[in-house]
């Protein structure tokens, strides 16, 4: 799929409450586009709940239901019931998708009970994690999403414990699709968005979504502090289906060893949220810490790659 | 309110708590801005990357900002592979 082959309906609106250069906004347009008019959204509380405007109006062109932070998968669950019964009495040709649209907050802490029960029932539906690995609606807290080191209102000194990583719990559930996207790479957005909206059961695609405001960095690095993320493999991107994972994208040039993987502190530099680590002076422990995990992750991945290419020739026998 | 929203009112005699969707639904957002973008259409060949990374959906696909709401985020001029779009200094409005 290329840019110009892109639909050019637009169902976010201009004109929205959005942030200059709000990451949430610009993975929206993609999801849109993707999903196309015969969707219907549930948004849990997060910015988005705030960008989609004040009554009696609104940025989001599809039906839209505002739901409370940890209802995600309850909230998916009634409308994918609804719209199966509608369907059944004949009053909808089509069912339509079903998307739950939820910040990291709404994810990986406050809505991950409902979530994990929605997809252990295999409730048919997209949700949609869009991380800005920090609550910045409220003003940039700590979330389970927050990565190690860095600053929040209420680390002020870096976090000091390590991230969780909801996607890998999403494989764990065993649903038919899980995939991470980011916004530096919108065709692979739009490929998984795509992808997802052809199967049925529970799908899980996370957003990685560098915020302007809460990361501190100028509005308009957006989209070069994603990119740096999965350049500097801080942000991995893949898709999983049927208990397989595929590296996509940037991180799969990466493993295949057609791009190089950048020392993270590229990344780190490129934010205010992890200032603390160069000034007054450079913290050698926490960024060598963070470097090597990475490397640890993408020295496998490498290995396990250049493995594979050499047992291609090997057929394993159908089991029976 | 909405055009739709207003006759609905005088039409049922009230308001129902659905929000209408709109284009500017905060107002003309294009007053945010301090640098405002400018393309230079000899340069740009198109490749619609301003497009796509746009996050207000602000630039059309044969490549017009649409300025009433441009917030001059500057994403646009700093993802351009060859440089077509420059960020100026807004002049002062009266």
């Amino acid at each position: 799929m290329r840019l110009r082959d892109f639909p050019e309906e637009e169902l976010f609106l201009q004109g929205s409450a959005a942030c200059h250069g709000c990451p949430g906004s610009a993975a929206i347009r993609v999801a849109f586009k993707a999903l196309g008019r015969n969707t219907v959204l549930a948004v849990i509380a997060s910015c988005t709940s705030v960008f989609q405007s004040p009554f009696p109006v609104s940025a989001l062109g599809l039906p839209t239901l505002n739901m409370a932070f940890a209802t995600g998968g309850a909230t998916a669950s009634g409308l994918s019931a609804a719209a199966d019964r509608l369907v059944a009495k004949g009053v909808l040709e089509e069912k339509p998708t079903i998307l739950v649209w939820a910040g990291d907050g709404g994810t990986y802490d406050i809505g991950i009970q409902a979530l994990s029960g929605a997809a252990e029932r295999n409730t048919d539906f997209i949700y949609v994690c869009y991380n800005n690995e920090a609550y910045s609606n409220t003003g940039t807290q700590r979330s389970g999403a927050t990565p190690y080191a860095a600053w929040t209102t209420n680390t002020t000194r870096g976090k000091e414990e390590w991230r969780k990583d909801v996607a890998q719990i999403m494989v764990a559930h065993g649903i038919p699709y899980v995939a991470t996207a980011s916004l530096a790479y919108p065709t692979d957005m739009f490929r998984k968005f795509a992808r997802a909206k052809e199967i049925k059961g529970t799908r899980y695609i996370e957003i990685q979504a560098p915020c302007p405001p809460g990361w501190k960095f100028p509005s308009s690095h957006t989209v070069k502090v994603a990119r740096l993320a999965v350049q500097t493999g801080m942000w991995m991107l893949y898709e999983h289906e049927n208990g397989r994972t595929a590296y996509t994208a940037g991180t799969q040039r990466i493993i295949q060893g057609q791009s190089k993987l950048l020392p993270v502190e590229e990344y780190l530099q490129a934010q205010g949220r992890f200032r603390h680590l160069f000034h007054p002076q450079r913290d050698e422990e926490r960024i060598g810490e963070i470097q090597r995990r990475i490397s640890h992750v993408f020295e496998t991945l490498q290995f396990t790659h250049k493995m594979k290419e050499h047992i291609m020739d090997i057929e394993l026998a159908p089991p029976h | 309110m909405p055009k739709r929203k207003k006759k609905e009112a005088e039409d049922i005699g009230f308001i129902t708590t659905l929000s209408v969707p709109a284009v500017g639904s905060v107002g003309m957002t294009g007053s945010w801005r301090i640098f405002l973008p400018v393309i230079d259409g000899e340069r740009c060949n198109k490749c619609l990357l301003c497009w796509i990374y746009c996050p207000e959906a602000c630039i059309s696909k044969d490549i017009r900002i649409d300025y009433d709401y441009c917030k001059g985020c500057g994403i646009c001029a700093e993802e351009c592979p060859r440089g077509a779009i420059a960020m100026v200094k807004e002049e002062k409005r009266s």
